[in-house]
């Protein structure tokens, strides 16, 4: 069995050697290093180098994977990177599998999702993009007493850092708090720092304004009711959303009328 | 009038704008304190209607010279009016701002006074962000008609978008709208200066908005302006708003234009853009409408049996982008796939995003077809919509 990290880069090598050696690569769920005395016959990709393992594979099958360190192979790197942050339990096999259908097929094969793994792949892989595109929109801050914008957003994936990093861009020069179900996360002058519940200061963990009455009379303000689309607003905004934004309740008044 | 009972007002006023794209090049005011602006629009929120909240639409004024007969703020309907201070507007802006309601500004205005008088505010509100709150974001400016050569300059420089509303697609549609509204000089002279300024700032873009079905115009007249301004004014973007009759309007008593004709002007104009058509490979009706039962593309399809099917493993992205239920980037999959590995199958079409069920009819995979030929396929029942008529007689 090959282990190898989860990362985009280890997921790669793992694979690249499972086409060379046959053996099933799998991720590695502790933090554990293998040693002298592991009784198994485990080999840890780690120690492995990639232009090594392209190498081989590329003699061994006569076909070229220059395309690893390309553009195309950073596409794929950055779909697992999603892949891994997508909340499905089973993200390791349908990514081993898409990455055996690049490596045969090709890499728009599976970037494309073409194949019946790649597929799926590329779609877990889009649900986390989408995810970080709409929650740009979707999270709102409110602005706590020391200056610091705090938002409670609603995540289904593991993008909070993700989200952070482009806020940071949006407000430089602002201090970033997301606060999530059993954690916090702060972001400062790029820097990400996890805060504990319990040390959580009460300034940020309070933080409110009285905003949305304003936020609320401006989204009643454009709405056309003429022009009514229940289905293609909650096409955009999915019902899982509604209970969590200020403009949900609204939006499932007019769903009811 | 308090700060809320304003926003509601002046929001409301300014809702009939469609745009509402906050897409633009990051170039602009790189070094600024909040803000910045994306290739890929960001929608922060999206109404009953289904209409996405992107930017901050609200007008400086809602008092307005212009007679507009369509407009909800035209001058003596009787309605409350009321009016943002520049600084007071740009401070409850930076508000939605800061809490990421919003993506950026759009701001425009009714005609309050003189239009060389409400420019000068509306460049005043654009000046406070930029310089006083050192705002990055994105900004789309409502150039007014007949705004002059230095107010549009100073347009072009504060905004990362301008747009000027044509409204009508010629000077006698034109004129059964407005009649204060002059379209050689206070529209096209206009778009004119606009395209003008805008080759000076690279980021910048400009745009125009059209009624739909209020001045007897065909999607013809439309679509045959739209594609000039494209081609002659470097016009970034063409927006299509269906008429509603607003009533206290001297056009409330007529229908308003069904959406589904708003719809058929988007799909049209996205295959100047995207699909390369000309407008003369678009079907209209004698009149010059477009069929309202078909989208445009499968219009093209089925009066060209002749071109079709298509084997999907050998046609040019051209060819590719004329097949209905293929778009711009399923093309360009099929087009990168075919050259590692040849399609084989339906399914593995459907996986990378082709509208098989669209498609199936003009296609063959590997010379084997799926669907009955073209010419076979069950014609569409013809538009029932004629278009309201001002004057009593439907065209």
């Amino acid at each position: 069995m090959i282990l190898c990290s989860p990362t985009p880069e280890g997921m790669l090598k793992a694979a690249l050697l499972s086409e060379l050696t046959g053996l099933l690569p799998e991720l590695r769920v502790t933090n554990e290093q293998p040693n002298l005395f592991s009784l198994s016959d485990e080999i840890d990709i780690d120690s492995y180098a990639l232009p090594q393992l392209i190498n081989d594979l590329s003699l061994k099958t006569g076909r070229d994977y220059a395309w690893i360190s390309q553009y195309r192979g950073r596409r794929l790197a950055l779909m697992i990177l999603f892949n891994l942050r997508n909340s499905s339990r089973d993200c390791a096999p349908v990514i081993f599998s898409a990455l055996a259908e690049a490596l045969q097929y090709g890499p728009s094969y599976c970037i494309c999702g073409r194949g019946r793994a790649s597929s799926i792949f590329r779609r877990r892989s889009r649900d986390v993009g989408n995810e970080i595109h709409r929650m740009m929109g979707l999270i709102r801050f409110t602005e706590s007493d020391d200056g610091a914008l705090v938002a409670r957003p609603k995540l289904f994936h593991q993008t909070a850092d993700v989200l952070l990093r482009k806020f940071q861009l949006r407000y430089p020069l602002r201090r970033l708090v997301f606060i999530l179900p059993n954690e916090a996360i702060c972001c400062e002058r790029g820097c990400l720092r996890r805060i504990e519940m319990q040390d959580l200061p009460t300034s940020l963990l309070n933080s409110t304004d009285d905003f949305a009455a304003l936020w609320e009379t401006y989204y009643r303000s454009q709405y056309i009711p003429a022009r009514k689309n229940i289905r293609l607003a909650s096409h955009f905004i999915p019902k899982k959303y509604w209970d969590w934004l200020p403009e949900g309740k609204i939006l499932e008044q007019e769903a009811k009328k | 009038m308090d700060k809320l009972e304003k926003l509601a007002l002046l929001g409301e006023s300014a809702k009939y704008d469609v745009c509402a794209s906050s897409s633009a090049t990051p170039k602009k005011f790189k070094n600024a304190d909040i803000g910045r602006t994306i290739p890929s629009g960001v929608c922060h929120s999206f109404t009953p209607d289904g209409r996405c909240v992107s930017l901050f639409k609200v007008l400086l004024s809602n008092q307005c010279e212009k007679d507009c007969l369509y407009c909800p703020n035209r001058a003596g309907r009787d309605v409350p009016r009321s009016h943002f201070a520049p600084e007071e507007l740009a401070e409850l802006f930076m508000d939605f701002y800061r809490r990421n309601y919003v993506e950026g500004l759009f701001l425009s205005s009714g005609v309050r006074h003189s239009t060389g008088r409400t420019m000068q505010e509306l460049l005043e509100t654009l000046e406070i962000l930029r310089f006083r709150y050192k705002f990055g974001g994105y900004i789309h400016l409502k150039i007014l008609p007949g705004a002059g050569e230095a107010e549009t300059e100073k347009a072009v420089e504060l905004a990362n978008r301008v747009s000027l509303n044509m409204e009508a697609p010629s000077a006698l549609h034109l004129a059964r709208l407005s009649h204060t509204k002059n379209f050689a000089t206070e529209i096209m002279g206009g778009m004119s200066r606009i395209h003008r300024h805008i080759l000076h700032q690279p980021g910048v873009s400009h745009s125009t908005q059209f009624i739909v079905g209020a001045a007897q115009e065909s999607d013809h007249d439309i679509l045959d302006s739209t594609v000039r301004l494209y081609s002659d004014y470097g016009l970034k973007r063409a927006y299509f708003s269906s008429f509603q009759p607003v009533p206290g309007t001297p056009l409330d008593g007529i229908v308003g234009a069904p959406l589904i004709r708003e719809h058929r002007l988007y799909q049209a104009d996205f295959l100047f853009r995207y699909y390369g058509f000309r407008m003369d490979e678009l079907a209209f009706d004698p009149i010059g409408n477009l069929d309202l039962t078909t989208d445009p593309k499968q219009a093209y399809a089925l009066q060209h049996p002749e071109r079709f099917p298509l084997e999907i493993n050998r046609a040019s992205i051209a060819d590719l982008l004329r097949i209905p239920g293929i778009g711009p980037r399923s093309a360009k999959k099929i087009f990168m796939l075919r050259r590692e590995c040849a399609f084989r199958s339906v399914e593995e079409l459907a996986r990378i995003g082709v509208v098989t069920k669209r498609a199936l009819p003009f296609i063959l995979v590997q010379g084997k077809k799926f669907s009955p030929p073209v010419s076979l396929l069950p014609a569409r029942a013809a538009s029932s919509y004629t278009q309201p008529s001002l004057w009593g007689t439907a065209i």
